[in-house]
């Protein structure tokens, strides 16, 4: 097999990065540019990354690699970001390393370069066109969760912090206690000025806001507040609600004048793209990343609409290599949006259980004394 | 079209009679629904007010009415054993070989009578203070049942619900058996057998089975009037037992605990192989005992590797891996990635991994015959990874066993045992560093009076006497 060195740090990813109309693309369109900086995006990694050169070596045969299909490329487990630092950048290039908020044991660890965390920032830009209340210059955010400093290298709180670089924000986690008395002044402070509101945060989070905005008597906010959830509901998984049942509870407790007030994103922290959630409540895959899922037991590559792992070629990661194969179950479908867009859309059903078998035998954890 | 399965149901049992639950527990398993009697206040009332009528039946009676059951399970044409085999199948997923096997050694326990008694006295110094008042030195002794007993059970090795009920039956206790909602099969059909010989023997009539999730408060409150708990599984399980077990209760607690093997060089690695390969693939490595990681000497490790996957190729056509959930299956393939990222040897067959890398890179398991092999210069390097979590180790050549077994003892390993016998308990063993059967029971003293001498004092003992004239210190050897 051979690969050219080449470098995606050019103009036809941040092209569609930044490009404020990319969803709009024809599904054509977008799964022509997906392939192709997919095929580029793999080339540079396999020239860069060593970890991950040698993991193609030892694995083509096993994926049946071909260098022009995406869809085999041999993808990196998620959870392997907790034991190997794969970089196709030298180390010192590394703006910041980013970690997972796991619930528990080892945490993965992704190196982003300074240009890396700019397309991340214009995935969440181009993700926010889906949603026509986010206009930049009339919303102010309330953040359920901490400041760009207190969320350091944890991955959740600190996409979320970056809104502060596209809207005022108010972030309302402090030492890790959520501040409801300062959203709520932020709150009445934006509605007085008749700004719009952005509140953002992790769904557990926004539930807890909402139920106490709601004991304050929220009134006449309607249209004014536009809500957007992500990361999941952690450790309370048990107290989960599922997706409609969460947008009824929001907009019955602000009293939203429609559902479509109330979005998703989805995001792991090996991945390099936010994905949005439109009107319709369909999360829409941006045009430089190829979404597909795989077969839980053969990782093969799946047809569309059947659930299986998700496995993404996201192009838009320069620093390390972001064809990765996640713990996460859903389905991948194509065609047109209910929204009215040509879209890849993705529906997140549940993260896998794994390790819970053991009976009375011992988690392996080997422990050298 | 077809018609959707019907759901089956798991009877409950309160003292050997079937118990009416009101309500039920649904999950889904590989076969479809199954439906789990949940306790309520109703039940924990009935279990409360049950009698030990076991405790005044002779052990060799208690015995016989075992073997007479386990007659019926030795017979492939026995119905509740047909039905069994099928639940296995059906719902966790079992190949039938497994599945079989699993009946096969519930007939082997309870016709054992001999290894019983065996046991019994290995443990209790003689099987009959369980029936009268034995002599003991100064004494006559005896061993009474603790009363009731809660089995908090697992549902990764049928076979352990089978050895904990024996272990409480033979010492004549009354059982509650909590099911595991893995596997509410092995024990309810160990009680439907029982029903089947005969409904009101006092066997039968000691053993009651029911369900409830981990966090009911039914559970704690049966837990509290329980007068022994003992609980099988992870750490959680045995957190649950030890927050609820009231003070003056006995906790016997087994699990969570892993096991090894240790390899040295020797003539023949295909036969080391051979017994690794059943010690990793019984159970789909859920078990304890399972075989999860081989640290192997140098100069035999490519040998045994090689050797370890045909091996493992072969036992797989004997008794092959289970049917796994999808999750299962998921974790498998990925942790397998993740190895190969990592850029362990690798290698895989039909239903088997064999990952060869060090010890310091291993960090959790995804079962589903999946191996750790570490070459190592000599096997003392392994001990660094050995301690107190580990239950059992097993070595090959079985010669070196002799060698190892003061060092693997001080690093609080509980079974030393051949490569190939994890499973196999021999008689006299210890379980998890314990005797469980001495902490079933409750020990009487019948001492002897005034009149009998102390060994070494050659006088009637008369403390008002010895106090009077000062004539302790004369008895001080």
């Amino acid at each position: 097999m051979t690969v050219l060195a080449t470098t995606i740090a050019s103009g036809r990813i941040d092209c569609a990065v930044f490009d404020p109309d990319c969803f709009n693309w024809t599904l054509d369109e977008q799964q022509a540019l997906a392939r192709d900086l997919g095929i580029r995006a793999f080339r540079h990694h396999v020239a860069k990354c060593d970890a991950y050169a040698r993991y193609v070596e030892r694995t083509a045969a096993r994926f049946a690699l071909d260098p022009a299909n995406p869809r085999t490329f041999p993808p990196i487990p998620t959870a392997a970001f907790k034991r190997l630092r794969a970089l196709s950048i030298p180390e010192e290039e590394v703006e910041r390393w980013s970690r997972s908020s796991g619930t528990s044991g080892l945490h993965s660890l992704v190196g982003r370069s300074r240009t890396s965390i700019e397309r991340l920032l214009g995935s969440v830009q181009a993700g926010l066109t889906l949603m026509p209340g986010w206009s930049e210059e009339e919303l102010d955010v309330i953040h359920l969760g901490p400041g760009y400093e207190e969320a350091q290298d944890i991955w959740f709180p600190y996409v979320m912090s970056l809104t502060e670089l596209i809207y005022p924000t108010v972030h309302c986690m402090r030492q890790g206690r959520l501040d409801l008395e300062l959203a709520w002044i932020a709150l009445r402070t934006s509605v007085s000025q008749g700004k719009a509101v952005g509140l953002i945060g992790a769904p557990f989070a926004v539930l807890e806001c909402a139920e106490n905005f709601a004991q304050r008597s929220v009134e006449k906010l309607g249209a004014e507040i536009h809500v957007v959830t992500g990361g999941g509901w952690k450790r309370l998984s048990g107290a989960a609600l599922s997706p409609p049942a969460f947008r009824e509870q929001i907009c019955g407790l602000l009293r939203l004048a429609t559902e479509s007030q109330v979005r998703d994103a989805f995001n792991q922290v090996e991945l390099n793209s936010v994905i949005f959630e439109c009107a319709a409540h369909r999360k829409h895959v941006p045009p430089w990343v190829t979404a597909f899922t795989r077969d839980p037991q053969t990782l093969e590559p799946l047809p569309d609409a059947a659930p299986g792992l998700f496995s993404f070629v996201d192009a838009s990661a320069e620093s390390y290599p972001c064809i990765i194969v996640s713990d996460d179950l859903g389905t991948i479908r194509r065609g047109p949006c209910t929204c009215g867009r040509d879209a890849v859309t993705l529906e997140f059903i549940r993260r896998v259980e794994r390790g819970g078998r053991q009976g009375c035998a011992f988690e392996l954890e080997t422990s050298r004394q | 079209m077809t018609a959707p399965k019907p759901a089956r149901s798991i009877p409950a049992f309160c003292h050997g009679q079937r118990w009416l639950a009101p309500q039920q527990q649904s999950l889904e398993t590989f076969g479809g629904e199954v439906r789990l009697p949940l306790a309520d206040e109703r039940f924990a009332a009935a279990l409360a007010a049950g009698v030990d009528n076991l405790a005044q039946m002779p052990i060799d009676a208690i015995l016989g009415f075992l073997k007479n059951v386990g007659r019926s399970w030795r017979s492939r044409d026995y119905v509740r054993r047909q039905l069994y085999v099928r639940a296995l199948q059906e719902h966790k997923g079992y190949s039938e070989r497994m599945a079989q096997n699993e009946a096969d050694w519930i007939a082997l326990l309870l016709c054992s009578d001999y290894r019983i008694y065996d046991t019994l006295t290995v443990e209790l110094g003689s099987w009959h203070v369980l029936d009268d008042w034995m002599p003991r030195e100064e004494c006559h002794v005896r061993a009474l049942p603790r009363g009731q007993v809660l089995h908090i059970l697992p549902g990764n090795v049928p076979l352990s619900a089978i050895v904990s009920l024996l272990r409480a039956i033979v010492t004549k206790n009354r059982s509650l058996l909590k099911l595991s909602s893995e596997d509410p099969f092995t024990p309810t059909a160990l009680v439907q057998s029982f029903c089947d010989i005969d409904q009101n023997h006092p066997v039968t009539r000691s053993v009651s089975s029911i369900y409830w999730p981990a966090d009911a408060e039914i559970g704690g409150r049966i837990a509290r009037q329980s007068d022994v708990v003992i609980a099988w599984g992870g750490q959680a399980a045995i957190d649950w037992a030890r927050a609820h077990v009231s003070a003056e209760a006995e906790l016997i607690a087994f699990g969570p605990k892993r096991s090894l093997g240790l390899v040295g060089a020797g003539p023949d690695p295909a036969r080391v192989a051979e017994a690794a390969a059943v010690d990793i693939s019984l159970y789909d490595q859920r078990a304890c005992f399972s075989l999860r990681q081989v640290f192997v000497e140098s100069s035999v490790a490519e040998a045994f590797t090689t050797a370890l996957a045909d091996a493992l190729n072969r036992f797989g056509e004997i008794v092959p891996a289970g049917r796994m959930a999808p999750d299962e299956a998921a974790d498998i393939s990925l942790t397998y990635l993740e190895w190969m990222f990592a850029g362990a040897l690798t290698v895989s067959g039909d239903r088997w991994r064999v990952v060869t890398c060090t010890p310091d890179q291993v960090s959790r398991h995804c079962l589903g015959r999946t191996v750790f092999v570490h070459p190592v210069a000599e096997l003392s390097q392994a001990l660094p990874y050995i301690d107190r979590s580990v239950q059992t180790v097993g070595i090959a050549p079985w010669e070196r066993g002799r060698d190892l077994r003061d060092v693997l003892a001080a690093r609080g390993v509980s079974r030393i045992v051949e490569l190939g016998l994890h499973n196999i308990f021999r008689v006299g063993g210890a379980h998890d560093g314990m005797f469980p059967l001495q902490r079933l029971v409750r020990w009487v003293s019948h001492e002897s009076g005034a009149g009998r001498l102390v060994k070494g004092i050659n006088v009637r003992i008369d403390q008002t006497e010895f106090l009077k004239n000062d004539r302790l210190l004369e008895f001080v050897p």
